[in-house]
């Protein structure tokens, strides 16, 4: 059915005066799966919030079935048959599959709650779909991927018809993607209308049937997948073809500045996450270290920013060995780090640009005379490093919360790479921003690399990865699987088959990263 | 030393007294209803730290109403009762108006409602009375204790659980309905789910806001009750230090019970113990200061052996999931 | 006429150097002040029996000494007492917006008070008393009081901030439970510890006139001048140094901002976390030494004090800023010295009443969506402004 869900110039402004949404149209078939692509803040996810209720379109018409609706809550997009598995589950973890998937339609006994009903609800609902879950057990006890059908079943208990899936396999292991894939394959073979909301365009590509680009808060255009090629969406999404061929120069790599001796990292409760893991970092290169999420990595630079403590081995940072030292210490050694999740440790969104850019350097005599702080040395360089990493702001005295996230980025990067440093750890330093802000970000690292700095980098983005490392390290299983060397050689079926421990290194060849 | 014997000495004079033992269930029973009160709160992820000014406002409207209608003779302590549980409600919904619909960060909402409560009881009490201190000048009476059939005769036993007053009954009664309600009723399911999860529960259209403000009227009801304990059972007047942190001591009860009835009531039993010890100081030679601070401190050493006790809990849970997680995908490779 | 302008010019100036949020909030700031009053006002029409001369009291009391029909010294009486009950807040104050700006919520103020005027009590005892004691300096038995009872409120504080670092136990119930001990620790050492004093009806022993007049210059008979008032001020004007001009108030700031950052940053947030709590109970403890020494020439503390909670009213009125914490203090204390000077006249209400009113501004002050369309108004109209100006200086630099 052509036009089972039309949604008509919709528009969208925040409270901030972002403008989210500028006259949006997109429509649906019955039994389609529909990729909706587009960059960070080009308004997919509020386009998305809106049709399940979440927030109300300031203009236009949601339509579905031919009849048009206001959605004003959540409630009234379940009833209108939408479901929707956001990119955080929705999920209490202390209840049970029974109850979480039950939630808000509880079958009762009187006021009771009726358990036996909601168990049968629940695996009724999974049997039909083709999941396996145990309705009994408790959330928490779940990994990512059960919890992620979890999401979808609680949609398909409730009678949905058209799903909206934001980014979920963000999160998922690849096996488990291709999982995911068969499922929703086929309810949209059973007459679901799915909603695919990606940056992933080979995943699209894969899975969709028609695709639906959003750039700047309003509609490009709409596409059957077969018509289009990755580049094509690609190329409607930012405007320009991507270019990850960033100019530089071949490494000259010095002496060593991370040494890192058969690394073991104990998590909290006593699981081995990171094993025996050797490997150092020279001035002057960038060393790269590729892995599906969850093989060691995360642990692995914690320790290394100190983050967290490790049990056995050694990190040594320029000679001194790092096991007892502070955060604090480990800065003052030349350690800077671009954290992964900026918004919870790049930055403090309620403190100005300037109180972010000096937060680390505070310490610092120019700073500070023993006891007051400098303010006029600290406007005078805050104004400077806003300029020379173009955020885009009104002035230094703005608050990072105010700004996009690839500003927020530029903000964090110019505080970290104007600080004294040796070495310098980027993790997953252009996910979710821009494709002008990452363009910088990774110009800025090259830049840093010539200045003969060391670089870390970690990045889930394989293009970036390959583009800007100069050797690589592939992580399986919390151990190294894999070193290559040169990176120019590798190609990115052969890093694939390390990443997902298809294929080993040798012993030998893998302690060609120590360098020694 | 000698100060060990006397406390040996006053425990071995102390437990001997039936009396002793009527007096825990006594002076637990009105923490015990406002600990309730913040449980149901708790558990929707709301801390109700108004609970201390909304027992100081319903406890004097308990004897207002109650002389009013011409005290004990005409049931006025029922009706005061009656009267302050509505008003209990009322103020929940309005904790749950400033906290939510105007959005206030709810404690400090709670410590508004604190200094609002004592500050209007006291006005009140002085214009309806003249008095400032206590409602003395009024006769409205205490609810009747109740004697159990059966139960009274029993030799000691009698003694200790016969006699209470109506509503310390009603407080160890509600242990089970709370307990009841919050883990088997849809209501209780909604309102764990939102303490939880706010956003979950929005996402499959149970409205959050709804779910707190209802439970902020239970825990108002709750306290008005416990409010009503305080001048009508506990005493036969109102004064203005009468609450006297109890709701306070409350929300610490609740705070080691981690909103759960069954071991809140367990916490208010031990403070009871304290407490009535303390009330026995006459048979000891200690000072009956450092005994009234103990059930504070006892209160304090549980909060820090409850937290103790909750982070190897939680750590035994990750570490359960991680050897799930083991056996699910297996070792990793080599 | 040109001179009106100017005015207004200045004015608008003023305010067109701040951005929204200062503006709003100065905005809301009155708004909830002239619903504090209006509420106090219509309280006394009801309650009053003779409303005119209440509201005349409480509006007017403390600034007596100004109407020529008021005899001197009982117009000095009144400054007197608003002098004297703004002294506590300026500490409490202070001390709760550290507190708060570390995002840490211990409410042992209350405690740290107590402690603080035991332990300044007892060491004036000890150094300066009237029975047995050698007579010290009496200028040096009040510092170290003043020192003592700081190291006394830290503890107290401290214990909450030790208990939660070393085994996660809530700040708000172990703070309030110490409240209490801390209570009745120091009725305990003032009626079962040679503290007592025996002879007389007064608690504990009586410290000499000397150590009184260090602290108290008597104006007159009726006007006292305090040495607390002017430690007062300047434990604000540190705090808010502190917190605003030094690095390690930049720290706490972090902290409270956003606690994961600051670790990231290099901040030790452990030690920074409890380095704010001792602040603030070595605060609360020279304010409970300051009220005793202020007040009374013997330890007199039966009763908690309920400054601990002022100061939470405090930091909310001042935005956790201690350099507003002045000017809300002569407001509170304001208001309360009207209300206990009406509260004294026959038939006039009782001072209870401002607890109302300061509660009630509290919830205006912090209540998000009270004024929200107004608030939006005015982002929207600077948004307006500033992208007008962006046109403008973008076609200058286009020329």
């Amino acid at each position: 059915m052509e036009n089972y869900l039309v949604m008509e110039d919709v528009t969208k402004i925040y409270n901030n005066g972002i403008i989210a949404n500028d006259k949006v149209n997109f429509s649906a078939r019955k039994g389609e799966i529909h990729a909706i692509c587009g960059e960070n803040g080009a308004g997919k996810t509020t386009l998305m919030k809106m049709l399940f209720g979440i927030e109300q379109p300031d203009e236009g018409k949601i339509i579905i079935k031919g009849k048009e609706m206001r959605l004003n809550s959540p409630t009234d997009a379940i009833k209108a048959g939408i479901g929707m598995v956001h990119q955080h589950f929705m999920q209490v973890p202390t209840l049970t599959v029974a109850e979480n998937v039950t939630l808000g339609i509880e079958p009762t006994n009187g006021v009771v709650f009726d358990m036996e009903k909601a168990i049968k609800m629940t695996s009724e609902c999974c049997e039909k779909y083709g999941f396996e879950i145990n309705p009994k057990a408790h959330i928490q006890d779940l990994s990512v991927g059960v919890k992620q059908k979890v999401e979808i079943v609680k949609a398909l208990v409730k009678g949905c018809e058209i799903l909206i899936l934001d980014e979920p396999t963000a999160v998922l292991t690849p096996q488990e993607t291709k999982e995911l894939f068969v499922q929703l394959k086929n309810l949209r073979d059973s007459g679901c209308t799915i909603i695919f909301i990606s940056h992933k365009l080979n995943e699209v590509k894969e899975l969709c049937d028609r695709v639906t680009v959003i750039k700047k808060g309003k509609t490009i255009g709409v596409w059957n997948i077969k018509d289009v090629t990755e580049a094509d969406i690609s190329r409607y999404m930012v405007g320009v073809d991507v270019d990850l061929d960033i100019p530089k120069k071949p490494a000259e790599p010095k002496e060593n500045v991370l040494v890192v001796k058969d690394l073991t990292v104990y998590n909290e409760a006593g699981k081995k996450k990171v094993d025996g893991v050797s490997f150092s970092v020279r001035k002057g290169e960038i060393v790269g270290i590729a892995g599906v999420e969850g093989n060691g990595q995360r642990e692995m630079i914690d320790a290394i920013t100190g983050l967290s403590k490790y049990s056995y081995g050694s990190i040594t940072l320029m000679g001194k060995e790092v096991k007892d030292m502070d955060i604090r210490g480990l800065r003052t050694n030349g350690l800077v780090h671009i954290p992964e999740d900026r918004n919870l440790y790049g930055c403090a969104r309620s403190m100005s640009i300037r109180d972010n850019m000096i937060a680390d350097k505070i310490t610092d005599p120019k700073y500070n005379n023993g006891i007051f702080i400098n303010e006029k040395a600290i406007k005078d360089d805050t104004d400077k490093w806003v300029d020379e990493f173009g955020v885009l702001c009104d002035d230094g005295d703005q608050l990072v919360g105010m700004l996009s996230g690839g500003n927020v980025q530029k903000v964090v990067v110019a505080r970290e790479f104007t600080s004294y440093s040796e070495l310098v750890v980027c993790d997953q330093p252009t996910r979710g921003i821009d494709v002008g802000a990452a363009e910088f970000v990774r110009e800025r690292m090259v830049h840093m690399r010539d200045q003969g700095k060391a670089i870390l980098l970690i990045s889930a983005d394989l293009a970036e990865i390959m583009s800007l490392s100069d050797s690589l390290i592939v992580m399986h299983g919390g151990k190294i699987n894999a070193f290559f060397p040169d990176v120019k050689t590798l190609t990115e079926e052969d890093l694939g088959f390390y990443m997902l421990g298809v294929k080993h290194m040798s012993e030998e060849e893998i302690r060609g990263a120590l360098h020694e | 030393m000698g100060v060990i014997t006397e406390i040996f000495n006053t425990i071995s004079r102390v437990v001997v007294l039936p009396s002793f033992y009527y007096m825990i269930f006594q002076s637990a029973a009105p923490i015990l209803l406002a600990a309730l009160a913040v449980a149901v709160a708790i558990k929707a992820n709301a801390i109700n730290m108004g609970i201390e000014g909304i027992m100081t406002v319903t406890s004097l409207v308990c004897v207002l109403v109650s002389s009013a209608v011409g005290g004990q003779p005409a049931g006025g302590p029922w009706l005061g009762l009656v009267v302050a549980i509505i008003v209990g409600g009322l103020l929940g919904f309005a904790v749950s108006v400033f906290a939510f619909r105007l959005k206030i960060d709810i404690i400090l909402v709670g410590i508004a409602m604190n200094l609002i409560g004592t500050g209007a009881s006291v006005l009140l009490m002085y214009v309806l009375t003249g008095d400032r201190t206590t409602t003395t000048s009024l006769s409205s009476g205490t609810l009747p204790q109740l004697a159990i059939p059966l139960l009274k005769d029993i030799p000691f036993l009698g003694e200790v659980l016969s006699g209470h007053y109506v509503l310390t009954y009603l407080a160890y009664i509600l242990v089970f309905v709370m307990s009841f309600f919050l883990f088997k009723t849809k209501l209780g399911l909604r309102i764990r789910a939102v303490g939880e999860n706010e956003e979950a529960a929005e996402s499959v259209g149970i409205s959050s806001l709804r779910i707190k403000t209802i439970a902020l009227i239970i825990s108002g009801v709750l306290g008005g009750i416990a409010g009503a304990f305080m001048s009508e059972c506990y005493l036969a007047y109102f004064s203005s230090g009468l609450i006297a942190g109890r709701g306070f001591v409350g929300l610490a009860a609740c705070n080691m019970g981690s909103g759960n009835p069954g071991i809140i009531c367990l916490c208010c039993l031990a403070f009871g113990i304290f407490y009535a010890f303390s009330n026995f100081s006459t048979l000891s030679n200690l000072s009956i200061y450092a005994l009234n601070a103990l059930p504070y401190a006892v209160v304090l050493v549980g909060v820090v052996i409850y937290s103790v006790y909750m982070r190897k809990k939680e750590l035994k849970r990750l570490q359960g999931l991680e050897s799930e997680e083991n056996l699910e995908h297996g070792q990793p490779a080599k | 006429m040109s001179e009106k302008k100017q005015t207004q010019g200045a004015i608008a100036k003023l305010f067109g150097g701040m951005d929204v949020e200062s503006r709003f909030g100065l905005m809301r700031m009155a708004v909830a002040i002239a619903i504090g009053l209006g509420t106090a006002v219509i309280l006394i029409l009801v309650c009053a029996k003779n409303p005119a001369e209440s509201l005349k009291f409480f509006f007017l009391g403390p600034l007596q000494i100004f109407n020529p029909n008021v005899p001197k010294g009982i117009g000095w009486n009144y400054f007197d007492q608003w002098i004297q009950s703004m002294i506590p807040l300026l500490f409490t104050g202070t001390a709760v917006a550290i507190m708060f700006s570390a995002n840490k919520f211990n409410l042992g103020l209350e405690g740290a008070i107590m402690c603080g005027g035991l332990a300044c009590g007892w060491v004036c005892c000890l150094l300066d008393g009237d029975i047995q004691a050698p007579n010290a300096n009496p200028f040096l038995c009040a510092v170290i009081g003043l020192l003592v009872a700081m190291a006394a409120g830290a503890l107290v504080t401290l214990i909450p901030a030790l208990l939660e670092k070393k085994w996660g136990a809530s700040i708000m119930v172990t703070s309030l439970m110490l409240n209490y001990i801390s209570l009745y620790i120091s009725r305990y050492c003032l009626f079962s510890t040679t503290l007592r004093d025996t002879r007389t009806s007064k608690y504990s022993w009586q410290w000499t006139e000397d150590v009184v007049l260090t602290f108290r210059k008597f104006m007159g008979t009726r006007f006292t001048l305090r040495l607390g008032l002017f430690i007062g001020i300047a434990v604000v004007i540190i705090g808010w140094a502190f917190l605003f001009k030094t690095k390690w108030g930049f720290k706490i700031r972090q902290l409270g901002q956003n606690p994961s950052f600051a670790k990231y940053v290099g901040v030790g947030i452990v030690s920074a976390g409890i380095l704010v709590q001792v602040i603030g109970g070595a605060i609360g403890g020279l304010c409970g030494a300051t009220v005793i020494l202020g007040n009374y020439n013997y330890y007199y503390g039966v009763d908690l004090t309920g400054y601990g909670w002022d100061g939470v009213t405090m930091a909310i009125f001042a935005g956790n800023n201690p350099k507003r914490v002045l000017p809300a203090a002569l407001f509170i204390a304001y208001i309360r010295a009207g209300a206990s000077i009406m509260a004294t006249q026959p038939g006039g209400p009782i001072n209870e009443l401002t607890k109302i009113v300061e509660g009630v501004i509290v919830l205006f002050l912090l209540a998000e969506k009270f004024l929200a369309k107004t608030h939006r108004k005015m982002i929207v109209e600077e948004a307006k402004r500033k992208q007008a100006l962006k046109a403008v200086t973008g076609e200058e630099v286009a020329k």
